[in-house]
């Protein structure tokens, strides 16, 4: 999976990387790797995570009680970790939604203008 | 520290994990299995860098940095070995008499008696009524206790005993010892057991032995139990040595009680049978169901008809009764108390000489620290390591005091002046001299830690960056330190006039006169019938040459 097209590769802000875990996790629970791939087929391979950096956001969700770990077998048969959206998490899914709509649009009606002018 | 291990393993199962899935996948899309497990790898990124991210989000780091904190605290000392030792060093010699001050008072004032529910035992004695009684409080004469024994319905037990002096002859030495003459049931009605041995032999002359005496005159021997004892002159069948808790009833145990001999069959000498021979105490233990006031109420009614009994000697006299145990403990913790405090001033004119010294040290540090502030260490920050610095020191202290108690209390002993009365001191090790080492550690860590722990760490940037900031030295020094001095100088004259008039008071009880020539030992056959008072018997023998 080695994609050369490097410059569609978009840099995670930060605190993103949270959201979308919580987003992806909607649909029932994963591993890390299939939440990994999760999010880079659902962007069409635009969001490429660092997988690695998953692990310090998984913890530190389960650390704010968003999601819940437990023991489970991958497709594989093999001993892997599941993360299951908690309650408290679903909620913080919505708050991050409402704030990541304002953000967006916030950013969109700085940016349009920009592109008319460059269109002109 | 279990939990962390477990989290590291699971972190690292879960990483291997998702690595061996990741090539699996790559393997699929036709890759060969080395390049699939490096793409793998490249895809994951810096292993170590996530775990140690991961770990930060587990909140362990701060324990780390302690850690650093403590290790460069040590680095920092070892830079300036002088100051690190004279602090070391003061603060040491502060600990070491502190630590064997408090370990003798705990064995002293602060071990539990293992006398049985030492609630139930009151002791019996005599108030005078007259306004100006030469003596308001008169103990308990021996005809009397025999009839208290006989007629007082609210003990299950009484037991009368009266201290003295003893020689002990062993292998051609003479020994002093402290000596309790006791009714026979006496450690029965305590409910006290004998670490070795019997106890006292019915009607044969027998001597129970004090643990301490044990070891230190008859070498901790076990045979010795059964073998005869020269006392006073008689034969006496060791029938017992005492648990080493055991330290006698008296409300004070100084001086120590060594020996223990039955009343009985010492003898009841004529002096005993007198009625106004009052140098015993009747302890008694309280029938179960019986309060102390309503034994005192029957003691009283009875002590009443005995005064129109007996009008020469009792007459003025109303008994008194008091539980002693409960006042013998609260006497040891307020002695405790008394004895903490004053080792206090001495541990603050060490914390003070020490603080003058980290503040000087401080003064000497202020370049680095400035530059340490510029680079965006806050005050905190800093403090910390200034306190991490001082917890270091007064370990270390408490490391060398300990080394120098454990010596003291060796040495000791044989340091005392020789008295009339040997004190032959004993320490004890349990868990309340270790708590009182450790309060001492962070005491001194606070007190003399935190004053140059605040003036080091102020934001002074300009002048501290600049090297020849004399000026300034001059300005934050002066107050601060003179008044550490001022304190210094006034806590040590205390505390040398509390031993300068301790030590007077000795040396005149020495010289007190006893109105006989005690260089003759004439006096002796007087006393081992056990006729005068216990600190004439020790005085006389002393000073007459034959101990």
């Amino acid at each position: 999976m080695s994609n050369g097209d490097e410059k569609e590769r978009i840099e995670f802000l930060q605190g993103t990387l949270d959201m979308l875990v919580l987003r992806t996790l909607v649909l029932g629970p994963a591993h890390g790797h299939a939440i990994a791939h999760a999010i880079e087929r659902n962007s069409d391979d635009v969001l490429q995570v660092e997988q690695g950096s998953l692990y310090p956001a998984l913890h530190r969700l389960i650390r704010r009680g968003w999601i819940r770990a437990e023991e489970g077998l991958s497709e594989n048969n093999r001993q892997a970790k599941f993360y299951r959206l908690t309650a408290k998490g679903k909620k913080q899914l919505a708050v991050e939604n409402s704030k990541w709509e304002k953000f967006a649009g916030a950013i969109a009606r700085i940016m349009r203008p920009a592109e008319q002018e460059g269109d002109l | 520290m279990n939990r962390r291990r477990r989290m590291e393993q699971e972190l690292e199962r879960d990483i291997a994990e998702h690595i061996a899935m990741e090539t699996d996948d790559n393997i699929a899309r036709g890759m060969s299995p080395v390049e699939a497990r490096q793409a793998a790898l490249r895809k994951f990124g810096n292993v170590a860098l996530v775990k140690e991210d991961t770990r930060n989000v587990w909140g362990w780091a701060p324990l780390d940095t302690w850690y650093a904190d403590v290790r460069q605290a040590i680095r920092r000392l070892r830079r300036s070995p002088g100051t690190a030792a004279l602090a070391v060093l003061s603060l040491a010699l502060a600990f070491a008499p502190s630590v064997t001050v408090f370990s003798a008072m705990d064995r002293l004032f602060l071990t539990p008696t293992p006398v049985k529910a030492p609630a139930d035992i009151v002791e019996i004695l005599f108030r005078d009524t007259r306004p100006n009684a030469r003596q308001q409080y008169q103990s308990v004469s021996y005809p009397e206790f025999l009839e208290f024994h006989r007629s007082l319905r609210s003990f299950s037990g009484l037991v009368y005993g009266s201290r003295g002096g003893a020689v002990v002859a062993l292998n051609g030495r003479r020994v002093l010892a402290g000596a309790h003459y006791v009714s026979e049931d006496y450690f029965s009605v305590m409910g006290v057991s004998m670490q070795l041995g019997p106890g006292f032999l019915n009607g044969r002359p027998s001597v129970i032995v004090s643990h301490s005496f044990w070891m230190r005159e008859l070498a901790g021997r076990r045979d010795i139990v059964g073998q005869r004892l020269l006392v006073n002159g008689q034969n006496m069948t060791v029938g017992g040595v005492m648990p080493p808790e055991f330290l006698g009833t008296a409300m004070v145990p100084i001086p120590p009680t060594d020996l223990w001999m039955p009343v009985e069959t010492w003898g009841i000498s004529s002096t005993l049978k007198r009625r106004d021979w009052r140098e015993g105490s009747v302890l008694a233990r309280l029938r179960p169901g019986v309060s102390l006031s309503q034994a005192a109420l029957e003691v009283k009614a009875y002590c009443r008809r005995l005064a129109q009994d007996w009008p020469d000697t009792n007459r003025y006299l109303e008994s008194d009764t008091y539980a002693p145990f409960a006042d013998r403990a609260r006497g040891g913790i307020t002695l405790t108390s008394i004895g903490v405090l004053l080792l206090g001033i001495l541990l603050a004119v060490a914390c003070a000489n020490v603080a003058g010294i980290l503040l000087a040290h401080a003064e000497e540090r202020r370049h680095e620290t400035a530059i340490r502030q510029a680079l965006g260490a806050s005050r905190g920050r800093l403090m910390r390591e200034w306190m991490v610095e001082s917890a270091v020191l007064s370990s270390l202290a408490a490391a060398f005091g300990l080394a120098g108690a454990g010596m003291l209390m060796t040495l000791l002993p044989g340091l005392l002046p020789s008295m009339a009365i040997p004190i032959h001191l004993e320490f004890s090790f349990g868990p309340r001299v270790w708590l009182y080492a450790v309060l001492l550690i962070f005491a001194s860590a606070l007190s003399f830690g935190l004053v140059p722990a605040w003036r080091a760490s102020r934001p002074d940037l300009l002048s501290g960056l600049r090297r020849d900031s004399a000026v300034n030295i001059l300005r934050v020094r002066v107050p601060i330190r003179s008044l550490l001095i001022v304190m210094q100088v006034a806590a040590a004259e205390v505390l040398l006039f509390g031993a300068g008039l301790t030590l007077d008071t000795v040396s005149t009880v020495q010289r007190v006169d006893p109105g006989f020539d005690p260089r003759r030992p004439v006096a002796l056959a007087t006393l081992l019938g056990q006729a005068t008072t216990e600190a004439c018997a020790w005085w006389i023998v002393k000073r007459s040459g034959i101990a």
